[in-house]
């Protein structure tokens, strides 16, 4: 190339601002590449380490001198959720779901066979153990924060009155009727219940798309489930 | 003659380490954007889905440098298809990178397998790009007359002799 056809001089320019500007590409990309995987990671952590610690506490109230329900009382069970994140992520608690059986003693005894068709089974050997489920529901807990390497509880409580859900109150009146008779406390029939949590990791979008991949909508959220569920 | 042979291995060595830089810069975004595409929620910048416009950007950037930097056609074409493999090594190690925690057990092979099939429209789009934007990039190199520090070195030799 002569002098005159080249405006850029006999030999052209230099191509090192080129190389320059590539390198600060390069460290843009490779910050990107390595906070991508650390945002992969924490993630990855967070669905592993986190734990949940449910305790469930029953009382009845507006009893009778023996212990048992009247027709104005109410059943009330509470959830005490203890979430505990180690991880680096915030965690938003979303979804709950709760179940909760007392044993049918009335129904083991042949008291109600109505009731002993429709319960729960829990099989011990060649045991049979009946159970009413009292409490089944989900529900949506919206604004729960559990901060990164911290640990939050939070209290739900589940009421039955007669108002609430007339057959399923005469039940457990029935049921508590019966163990107060049995054993002299209306709440002394075993209680076994189920939690599952949904936990939502902050700052990762959940694909809203229907068609999206499975791993892409599930990777974001932490599920945890605690208890038996004898619900068939 | 030995000087010369000497001249030669430097040029040859410098003309592979330049290879080899500008092949992983293509492989980094090749990286990258596999694994965006194929985890778009947890990349950093996180979206709810992959992003063509993101992807194409990225490639496309990525491919016009290089074609800037590069001296030949064969070369640019090289690096292009050696981008590639390397591009599903970096996807690799940045999808079992959870391993080092401990908290990812999945078997290796698997996690390659994820990222090479679910990356695979990446593959098969990057390389046409690269040829192409390379070729782009070479073009305006040509255009503006940008030449490489060797040669200028080359040149001045040329002159003093």
């Amino acid at each position: 190339m002569t002098e005159r056809s080249n405006p850029f001089g006999p030999h052209g320019r230099s191509d090192r601002p080129v190389w320059l500007f590539a390198a600060g590409i390069a460290c843009v990309l490779f910050a990107l590449a390595i906070g991508s995987a650390l945002s992969y990671t924490s993630i990855i952590v967070a669905q592993a380490t986190v734990s949940i610690t449910p305790v469930t506490t029953v009382t009845l109230r507006g009893t009778n001198p023996n212990g048992t329900l009247t027709r104005s009382g109410s059943f009330t069970a509470s959830l005490s959720l203890r979430v505990d994140n180690p991880s680096s992520r915030v965690l938003h608690l979303q979804l709950l779901a709760f179940s909760g059986w007392v044993e049918d003693g009335p129904a083991k005894a042949g008291l109600n066979e109505s009731r002993r068709l429709s319960d729960d089974r829990l099989l011990e050997g060649t045991i049979t153990r009946y159970f009413f489920r009292v409490f089944g529901e989900s529900r949506e807990v919206g604004g729960n924060i559990i901060a990164a390497g911290s640990a939050a509880t939070y209290v739900f409580t589940y009421n039955l009155t007669h108002a609430v859900d007339a057959n399923r109150f005469n039940a457990v009146r029935n049921i508590t009727d019966y163990w107060a008779s049995a054993v002299g406390n209306a709440t002394g029939g075993t209680w076994i219940r189920w939690v599952r949590v949904h936990l939502v990791i902050e700052g990762v979008p959940v694909a809203s798309s229907p068609t999206a991949a499975p791993h892409i909508m599930f990777i974001g959220t932490v599920e945890r489930v605690d208890g038996i569920n004898l619900a068939t | 003659m030995g000087l010369i042979l000497r001249l030669r291995l430097g040029k040859r060595a410098l003309r592979i380490v330049r290879v080899a830089l500008l092949s992983t810069f293509l492989g980094l975004a090749v990286g990258y954007t596999v694994f965006y595409s194929v985890f778009p929620n947890v990349t950093v910048p996180a979206s709810e889905e992959p992003s063509l416009a993101l992807i194409l950007g990225v490639l496309t950037a990525a491919g016009l440098l290089v074609g800037l930097m590069t001296e030949d056609l064969r070369l640019g074409v090289i690096q292009g298809f050696l981008s590639i493999p390397l591009g599903i090594m970096i996807a690799f190690a940045l999808a079992a990178s959870p391993v080092l925690t401990g908290f990812l057990i999945v078997q290796a092979d698997d996690i390659f397998s994820f990222i090479t099939r679910l990356g695979l429209p990446i593959y098969l789009l990057a390389l046409p790009i690269y040829i192409i934007t390379i070729l782009a990039g070479m073009l305006v190199r040509e255009r503006f007359a940008l030449r490489s520090q060797s040669y200028f070195s080359a040149s001045l030799g040329e002159r003093r002799k």
